[in-house]
């Protein structure tokens, strides 16, 4: 089998001797990859990051709670509101990047632009490794064959994509199934292709819904969805609420949750949220991600003197 | 016949010397004030002769105490038969003399002689006044003891010169600007005008009127003035043009001059000549008036304001704007940007890189909460900001060793660096841990996938006699962990 097989890989689980380091989440979604190609450098090899990216939109100081920090490395987010929170929160050395979508989407103006938008791409909030979803998903096809206008995508995270019975479940309602591919773990497995994935997708249908505010919304915005969150926002296992849980995202985005949302109100959360409306120059960016220049920079300047 | 000795000169003493005390009062921008100067002149305590020359020719008498000084300008004035030199005390000066304009811009405490008990500084601005004839004026330098350059200043050395020291302490000495004003007042002198002299007292290169400092929309020019007249300033405590700028900021800039300089009229007189609104000198040459000046702030007040904001995309082009102009290499605390966002350079300017350089170490020195995530140094620093401007700059680039490198000779300033430093190292061996412990990760994982490779790249029966034999040593390790959790449960 393939390494660069996206799905089919059991989780690795050799390195429990320790807390897990800190950088390996940089890699996630191909993110280091999209960032590289932005700086020019090989986007198949991105060198280390010298700092904690942020991997997914959320509510509290930008990375997941159980990251383990090392004094002195930049926090790298996405947006000046999770900065500031961060920041309130005793994170230093802070530091807006937007999110590497955005860039995605500034270096892929044309990737997967199709001329008729068709149906919805629907995510239903997802587990990760650590903590399963818990929820009733027959109430969920249900509600969405309701609401959804036309044909409709279910997009699965990878693990519950492997669970045959709940794929069936959703193929029976007559969706699509798709899975934008595996965001990688610890250096394996990684998947440079997966937000190009999910940006094709994305493009192709009118909305993108979820049954919980979610980078994918977010994303979808940005790529010119509409969008929709509704629905039983389901259980994570031992979720975290420190930082307020879905009441607190419904009470502080109450304009991003419903059937129908104004499209422009969701593109300015977006823009906001994935801080696309300043991502850095190239240069600006290998500085703070402590990147070299780019091989043929290197022999200019070195031309130069 | 010059000098006339009038009584308490000392003989072995000099004020124009400047190894024994502060050195004449110097600068070429009080030299219009002295050419305003009409009639009988007296110019009391050490000046310069530069401004001696300045002042119009006809009437003209020069009072120091030290012999040595006496001599020196009797001899430099040897073919001016208008210039009298007097050696001697303040208290000796002939009283019924009549001056028609008194210039006192060392200011009164070096008028009088170690030979005569020391007036108090109410009792020699009494002695002074005495010489002038109603109608006539005083030209006064007062220093100011709270003044930006006393505010970063460790206690002054003692010299020679402080047989009785000129301090606050004294009752009579009016402090702060609005008591000396009041001061001359009720000595019947009208003050027409007043300067803040910066950046020191005996060496003033920037005089404006209060007004101007009061004036808002000059923040940006009277900043740059005064941290350019700071630049060769000694700062102890701290950066003294970063005071003075704030204190523009505050609204203060008057009240914590280094010295005052009045020009007032000894009750019943006029108003005198007009003085220009402000007087400054810089190495391009010397400014009268603000007519010219620009309106707006300092690009570093904008830089410093954004980053601090954190409004990283105004940064961006605020350095790209800059970069971008034909003021890219003035320093940033030296180019104003007007209202409509043009940029004018107040200096003249270097290379880019050497600004941008300057703005990364001020950023840093000043010890600002800024945006960077764990700049190494100012070089560092230096190529984000260059990176925010839009230009690819590598590490070779930024020049060493230039002007606003980090020289920590103020105490705040190194203790910023000091905590800095701190905290950088700290972080590098919190790093190193880390690493450390990838590294051994790494080793496990290394070892484990080259024991694979050894069994794999092995011929088929070798492999089978190391897979055998592998067994048959993890069938023994087991055994013996077994055998000693029987013998010795705890363990």
């Amino acid at each position: 089998m393939s390494r660069s097989s996206n799905l089919a890989y059991p989780r690795r689980s050799t390195h429990q001797d320790y807390p897990p380091p800190v950088h390996h989440a940089n890699h996630y979604y191909g993110h280091s990859h999209v960032l590289a190609r932005y700086c020019g450098l090989d986007e198949q090899r991105p060198p280390r990051i010298h700092g904690y990216l942020q991997h997914g939109w959320n509510i509290g100081d930008g990375l997941a709670a159980d990251h383990e920090f090392v004094t002195g490395t930049p926090v790298l987010l996405w947006s000046e509101r999770t900065r500031r929170r961060a920041w309130s929160l005793g994170r230093r050395e802070t530091y807006v990047v937007g999110a590497p979508w955005a860039y995605l989407l500034r270096m892929e103006p044309d990737l997967g632009v199709v001329e008729q938008r068709e149906g919805t791409i629907w995510y239903p909030f997802h587990g990760w490794e650590g903590q399963q979803v818990v929820g009733d998903h027959d109430r969920l096809i249900a509600q969405i064959q309701l609401t959804e206008p036309g044909p409709v995508t279910i997009c699965l995270y990878w693990q519950e994509y492997q669970s045959r019975r709940l794929r069936l479940r959703y193929e029976r309602a007559g969706f699509r199934i798709v899975c934008h591919g595996y965001r990688g773990d610890w250096w394996e497995n990684l998947d440079p292709r997966f937000l190009h994935r999910q940006l094709v997708e994305q493009r192709r249908h009118r909305r993108v819904a979820s049954n919980r505010l979610s980078s994918a919304i977010f994303y979808g915005a940005l790529a010119g969805c509409e969008t929709a969150v509704y629905g039983d926002p389901m259980l994570l296992e031992r979720e975290n609420m420190a930082f307020g849980g879905q009441a607190r995202i419904r009470r502080d985005w109450p304009e991003l949750h419903g059937e129908q949302v104004d499209p422009a109100i969701a593109r300015e959360a977006a823009v906001a949220e994935l801080g696309a409306d300043r991502l850095l120059p190239p240069a600006e960016l290998r500085w703070v991600l402590r990147w070299p220049a780019p091989a043929s920079d290197r022999l200019l300047a070195g031309a130069a003197r | 016949v010059n000098p006339q000795l009038i009584g308490g000169e000392m003989t072995a003493w000099s004020d124009l010397d400047a190894t024994l005390g502060p050195g004449p009062v110097r600068g070429a921008v009080l030299e219009p004030l002295l050419a305003t100067a009409s009639g009988r002149i007296l110019i009391a305590g050490p000046h310069d002769p530069a401004l001696i020359d300045a002042a119009p020719a006809g009437d003209l008498t020069l009072l120091v105490r030290g012999i040595a000084d006496a001599d020196a300008l009797a001899a430099r004035y040897a073919d001016r038969p208008d210039i009298t030199v007097y050696c001697g005390g303040l208290d000796k000066l002939d009283a019924t003399s009549a001056y028609d304009t008194i210039i006192a811009l060392a200011g009164l405490a070096r008028l009088s002689s170690a030979e005569s008990a020391q007036p108090t500084w109410g009792e020699a601005l009494q002695l002074l006044t005495a010489a002038l004839r109603p109608g006539g004026r005083l030209l006064l330098s007062v220093e100011n003891f709270f003044g930006v350059h006393r505010l970063v200043a460790l206690p002054a050395e003692t010299t020679d010169a402080d047989w009785v020291v000129d301090s606050e302490y004294d009752p009579s000495r009016p402090a702060g600007l609005a008591r000396v004003r009041a001061h001359l007042t009720g000595a019947g002198l009208d003050t027409s005008t007043t300067y803040a002299a910066y950046p020191q007292a005996c060496t003033p290169t920037v005089l404006l009127r209060e007004d101007v400092l009061a004036d808002g929309e000059l923040t940006g020019f009277l900043q740059a003035t005064l941290a350019g007249a700071a630049a060769d300033a000694p700062s102890t405590l701290t950066d003294p043009g970063r005071l003075a700028a704030d204190a523009v900021r505050h609204g203060l800039a008057a009240d914590l001059a280094p010295a005052w300089i009045l020009l007032a009229c000894l009750a019943p007189g006029t108003s005198g000549p007009a003085l220009p609104e402000a007087l400054i000198c810089t190495d391009s040459g010397r400014i009268t008036g603000i007519d010219g000046a620009p309106r707006g702030r300092t690009l570093e007040d904008l830089l410093i304001a954004a980053a601090l904001r954190r409004d990283l995309p105004s940064l961006r082009d605020l350095l790209a704007a800059w970069q971008n102009d034909a003021a890219a290499g003035v320093a940033a605390d030296q180019v104003i940007v007007t209202p409509d966002g043009g940029l004018i350079p107040l200096a003249m300017g270097g290379r880019p890189v050497e600004a941008l350089h300057r703005f990364a170490t001020a950023v840093l020195r000043r010890g600002l909460p800024h945006p960077w995530p764990a700049p190494t140094g100012s070089a560092d620093l230096t190529l984000a900001v260059a990176a925010m401007a839009g230009l690819d700059l590598a590490a070779a680039d930024i020049p060493a060793g230039q002007p606003g490198d980090f020289d920590a000779t103020s105490v705040r300033e190194l203790v910023v660096e000091r905590d800095r430093l701190a905290a950088q190292v700290a972080a590098a061996a919190e790093k190193a841990a880390w690493y450390e412990r990838m590294l051994t990760d790494r080793d496990t994982k290394l070892q484990h996938a080259l024991g694979i490779i050894d069994l794999l790249s092995a011929s088929g029966p070798a492999r089978a006699g190391k897979a055998l034999i592998g067994g048959v040593r993890a069938a023994r390790r087991s055994a013996r962990s077994a055998v000693r959790g029987l013998v010795n449960p705890r363990a």
